[in-house]
Formats: structure tokens, sequence, C-alpha cells
């Protein structure tokens, strides 16, 4: 008879005498064993949702298109439509293109945005001068729990 | 004991299950004990914590506010860098990557409580700021 794997064993929830001796009940650093993302549900999964970024294409002059791309931790794009806001310095301009909507300050420094149905929002980028131009994502009035740690630079020169 | 009794402890998924890795994507904003007041300043440590609450050590971007007629900035030789709004009630800081720390330092000429009161915003991660500090000025 094969015994049990004690990985997944907690004192108490099954009898003592089906286990291997060698397995230590509870002793263990991770009693349950470990909880990663690769171990979650999908739909818990995607309560944690990440800003990422892709490579920017030329849109036009002095325009570029940086596609942005909502994902979860295991890097899976996460089809729905999230509020975002969007931000970089004053020298840019910010609007959306062909995915996703803009929801107010479009053409500014400082844009509400959603994605669309796929998690993708278009973003063009309008600048000027020959100088990188930082963007950043964030929260706002309706977004959801957001990881947007990673800024993105858009190089004009 | 039924199975289900049994099978119930591996069932239930609990905070002290993740996987560090995992724990360290969620930050929690914690304040030390403040200083105390010097030339109307004190000086009171911002400390990121894990979702185990250990300490986690890493750069995350947070917008701190606090009472009108009280300034923030970084305390001298502290931890941490100011991104915007030095010496104002609105400021947007880096805590230092190394240690997860920013030393925040605030300044109020009048006397009473100042609180300060962090938040997420352009840039940040998952970052829990339930809790607040209080600074009380004499």
């Amino acid at each position: 008879m094969t015994r049990l794997d004690g990985r997944f064993i907690k004192p108490g929830s099954i009898p003592a005498d089906r286990l291997d001796p060698a397995i230590p009940i509870g002793g263990g650093a991770v009693p349950d064993g470990s909880i990663s993302s690769q171990k979650l549900a999908l739909a818990l999964l995607r309560k944690f949702v990440a800003v990422t970024w892709g490579e920017p294409q030329e849109a036009g002059p002095n325009v570029k298109l940086v596609p942005l791309q909502l994902r979860d931790y295991l890097n899976n794009p996460i089809p729905a439509a999230h509020v975002l806001r969007l931000t970089c310095d004053d020298r840019a301009r910010l609007t959306v293109g062909e995915h996703g909507a803009a929801l107010s300050g479009s053409n500014s420094a400082d844009l509400l945005a959603r994605t669309d149905e796929t998690g993708r929002l278009d973003l063009l980028v309008t600048c000027a001068q020959p100088v990188t131009i930082t963007l950043a994502a964030g929260p706002t009035q309706g977004s959801p729990l957001l990881d947007a740690a990673a800024l993105f630079d858009v190089n004009f020169t | 004991m039924p199975i289900q009794d049994a099978v119930a402890p591996v069932q239930k998924v609990t905070l002290d299950e993740m996987t560090q890795e995992f724990a360290d994507r969620f930050a929690v904003v914690s304040f030390g004990t403040p200083g105390e007041e010097a030339n109307d300043k004190i000086v009171v440590q911002l400390k990121l914590k894990n979702a185990l609450m250990q300490d986690l050590a890493a750069k995350e971007r947070i917008r701190l506010t606090c009472t009108a007629g009280a300034t923030m900035t970084l305390a001298p030789a502290g931890n941490g860098t100011v991104l915007s709004g030095d010496d104002s009630e609105d400021i947007i800081v880096e805590t230092d990557e190394a240690s997860g720390e920013f030393d925040l330092e605030v300044t109020s000429a009048l006397a009473g409580t100042v609180s300060v009161v962090g938040g997420a915003t352009q840039g940040s991660g998952f970052v829990h700021c339930g809790q607040s500090v209080d600074l009380t000025f004499a």
C-alpha cells in the first residue's frame, strides 16, 4: 500500500497510523505546502492586477504608441476592462489609441482611461522635445487592486 | 472523526502558508515610535512589512499627507527618497530598497497633533496603508 504524502497534512487531519513515520507532522517550515501564485485558482489570481508595458511603436510625427497590458502574477493577460490613472511629465501628452478608452484628461499629462475587454490599452504619447518621458500608472476611482510598480521610459531622442 | 473534519485544516489557506516570494508582493506601511520633538521637528520612521508582517526590504512609492500647517521631508542622513512635494503637506516618497525604510521628518511650528497618512499613488505596487501616525507637538 502506498503511504500518503505528508506535505499537505496537519496534525489531527488524518489518522496517524496511515502516515509514513518518516514524515514530520506539522514540524516542517511550511505545514500545508506553500501558497504561491501558481497555486491560486484563476478567479483569485485575477484579483491581483499588474500593469505591464509592451514595446513602443512609432505612431506618427512625435507620437509613440505604448501598449499597456494587464496581467496576473503568472504573466498571463487579464481579459477585463479596468480603470487606471496614467501620468507623465508636462512635456508630453497622453491619449488613447485603438484599444481602450479615455475617460478624462485626454491630451494631457494626467489621463484616466479604461482598458478594453482584453485588458489592453493603447497609450499614445506625444512629445515634441528630444527627451525621455517616464510613464507611470496608478489606481484611481474605480480601479481594482493594482500593482503599478513598473514604470516605463519612452525615448523621443 | 468524519472525513470532512479531517481534511478541513488542509483545505483552509492561511497567510502563514504563503511563500516568501508571494508574501513579499504585498507591502504594508508601518510607522515606528516617533522621536522627541526638537526645533519644531519630529522624526518618525516609515517601514515596510510584508503580508506576514515581516520586515520587507523593497522600493515602494507612497504618497504621504499630513495635517495642514505641517510640512514633511526626508530626515537628515535618513533612508529613502522624496520624489515630489518636498517640504509640503503632500509628498510622494520612495522607500530605500535595501531596508524598506523612509525616515520622515515632520515640521510644525504650531502646538497640537499632526496626523500623517500614507496611500498608494502612481507607480505603487500592492501597498496597504491602513496605519497612520499621530505626532504631538508641544
